[in-house]
């Protein structure tokens, strides 16, 4: 078998019984993603710094000193991680050159256990958009068909994973940024509870709905990956610990799982399709499987862009070209603050700042900002509601499948629209995951998403793990080329 | 809600931004349809009882110890300018 066709945790293994090498591992990452370039999926990747860790960290397996069973396995970084001396730039000029001077504590995690730091992704600028279209460093395309976008803001991240140009990689979730780009890349993907995971030196967009998650090819991937970052930070003071997220039950046998009949139909006929099979995959398994109802989806929406704009309008204050960053020079401090910003920072990236600058200021504020608080409140009611019935809830993930690169970038409304499946969970904090479930006559990915009541990852996991046991979807992977001509294989 | 070129051009000032005339025109056309959508949150039954309650509860403290922290090399490594012990900036006093 390709080595790079195993899963994550089947190549740690490979590893340790030692089949392979991680020198071997990284020549055949390199070369793949070196044949697969055109989809854009990274920004920086420094090849000899990742040999000479290759081999300190195969020198290491041999002693025996690395229990972990992700020792070895390289995973790609989204670039707003901070990671020390290699680049962190948020796919923004703001921070070109920007190396931050420490490692975040999903980093340091990372490598106390042994995995290889092998690059960072590339991705919507500052984690702002939902198609991976807005980075300085150009669009992600989509490898199921590069005329498509990959999804976002973890453009790059699922993009790679789906094309086997890496095994696993880190993303980050605000408003489904790990889900959405896991459906259109036909990945599994999960946004943990917030307060899971640390976010110390993630660079911030919406401080109290970011989350690092993680994207593989697997649940069972996803959850070693997780189990590594996972865990209260003294540092974070949003962090904290949890319930554990394996489960020690096996199936889904009389598990409830909810559909929620208004998301269900606001998707395209496909995708409630796939929706439909992988509620009968589950029943087939032993879980009941209801309709449900989930109150104030669309008013979640617009909760999720005031608040998060309100938020990142205040968190990218902080770009000023003075202390670190680009700088554009001017002879008065405020001439160059203005010219700095104006000149570094997207347009995507400018507009929601002025929105969030909008919703705040006086005048505005009651009749935005505090109605989305209060918004905010009755959806996370409206989630304990329907968790009173149910264990799990299922939806699509997106409304629809990848739109064609260009669609979305000139309509806000409608790019802000499509994250109407994944935005309330954000807001509630609530975990949730994506999973292959399928593919669209036009060779598509359909992701299918389960939400879980907080700190309930292992709930997830267990019914994921339940249905890759008896599917093949997430066994599925483009056969990747530049001219969109397209054969699907499996492992 | 009209993002008319005068309330954007306020926003831009607050927001330490300047705008070009074809950037003034797109976020206007582009925020009045946001503000537009966003409209659905008038029509929520809100009342005293829906006010921000508590949502995170606060983790445990940490003591309150002092630490090392960052030496200035590495502080001021990724600065645009800087003289070896301070970051450098456009005057501010006259």
């Amino acid at each position: 078998m390709n080595i790079l066709n195993y899963s994550a945790l089947d190549l740690g293994n490979a590893l340790k019984k030692g089949l392979c090498s991680v020198l071997e591992v990284t020549d055949a990452l390199h070369q793949r993603l070196e044949a697969t370039s055109f989809l854009n999926t990274v920004i920086t990747i420094d090849w000899d710094q990742v040999q000479k860790d290759a081999a300190l960290l195969q020198e290491k397996i041999e002693k025996g000193m690395l229990s972990s069973p992700l020792a070895g396995v390289p995973v790609l970084i989204k670039d707003n991680i901070c990671t020390r001396f290699i680049p962190a730039t948020c796919a923004s000029k703001a921070l070109l050159n920007f190396i931050p001077p420490y490692d975040a504590y999903v980093i340091e995690k990372m490598k106390t256990a042994g995995m290889l730091i092998l690059g960072k992704s590339n991705m919507d600028e500052f984690a702002m958009g939902s198609t991976g279209e807005t980075s300085f460093f150009g669009p992600v395309k989509n490898p199921w068909n590069p005329l498509y976008v990959p999804g976002g803001s973890s453009s790059g991240s699922a993009a790679a994973v789906a094309a086997r140009s890496v095994f696993c990689a880190l993303g980050t979730d605000t408003g489904g940024s790990i889900r959405q780009p896991a459906s259109h890349c036909g990945i599994t993907g999960i946004k943990p509870s917030y307060g899971r995971v640390s976010r110390r030196g993630l660079i911030a967009y919406a401080s109290s709905m970011d989350q690092i998650g993680t994207m593989a090819r697997s649940a069972l991937d996803c959850q070693a990956i997780l189990s590594i970052i996972c865990g209260q930070d003294k540092l974070d003071f949003t962090s904290r610990n949890g319930k554990s997220i394996f489960s020690k039950a096996k199936g889904v046998r009389d598990l409830v799982i909810g559909i929620p009949e208004n998301l269900l139909q606001a998707a395209q006929p496909e995708i409630q399709q796939c929706i439909l099979n992988s509620a009968q995959i589950f029943t087939s398994m032993g879980a009941v499987v209801k309709w449900t109802k989930l109150s104030y989806t669309r008013e979640a929406v617009a909760a999720y862009y005031i608040l998060a704009c309100a938020e990142a309008s205040s968190n990218l204050g902080r770009y000023d070209g003075w202390k670190y960053g680009e700088r554009t020079p001017a002879v008065t401090l405020n001439k160059q603050l203005c010219r700095t910003r104006s000149e570094k920072l997207g347009a995507e990236v400018k507009q929601r700042i002025l929105l969030g600058s909008f919703v705040l200021s006086s005048g505005h504020f009651d009749d935005y900002y505090r109605k989305a608080e209060k918004a905010r409140n009755l959806i996370r009611k409206a989630f304990q509601e329907a968790f009173e019935d149910c264990n799990l809830i299922l939806t699509p993930t997106a409304p629809t499948t990848a739109p064609k690169i260009g669609e979305m970038l000139q309509e806000p409304v409608k790019m802000y629209q499509s994250d109407l499946h994944t935005v309330g969970v954000n807001l509630a904090g609530l975990p949730a995951i994506c999973f292959p479930g399928g593919l669209t006559h036009s060779y598509m990915p359909v992701g299918i998403q389960l939400i879980a009541p907080d700190m309930e990852e292992a709930l997830l996991f267990q019914a994921v793990e339940a249905f890759q046991n008896v599917s093949d979807f997430h066994l599925q992977s483009p056969e990747v080329n530049q001219s969109c001509s397209y054969n699907v294989s499996s492992d | 809600m009209n993002m008319n070129h005068e309330l954007v051009s306020n926003l831009a000032q607050l927001s330490a931004l300047e705008l070009s005339e074809n950037e003034m025109a797109a976020v206007s056309k582009n925020l009045t349809a946001v503000l537009e959508s966003m409209e659905i949150l008038q029509s929520l039954p809100l009342d005293d009882e829906n006010d921000r309650e508590t949502f995170f509860s606060a983790a445990e403290l940490r003591q309150d110890e002092v630490r090392l922290s960052f030496c200035r090399e590495d502080i001021l490594q990724n600065a645009p300018q800087t003289d070896g012990s301070y970051f450098i900036i456009p005057k501010t006093i006259k």
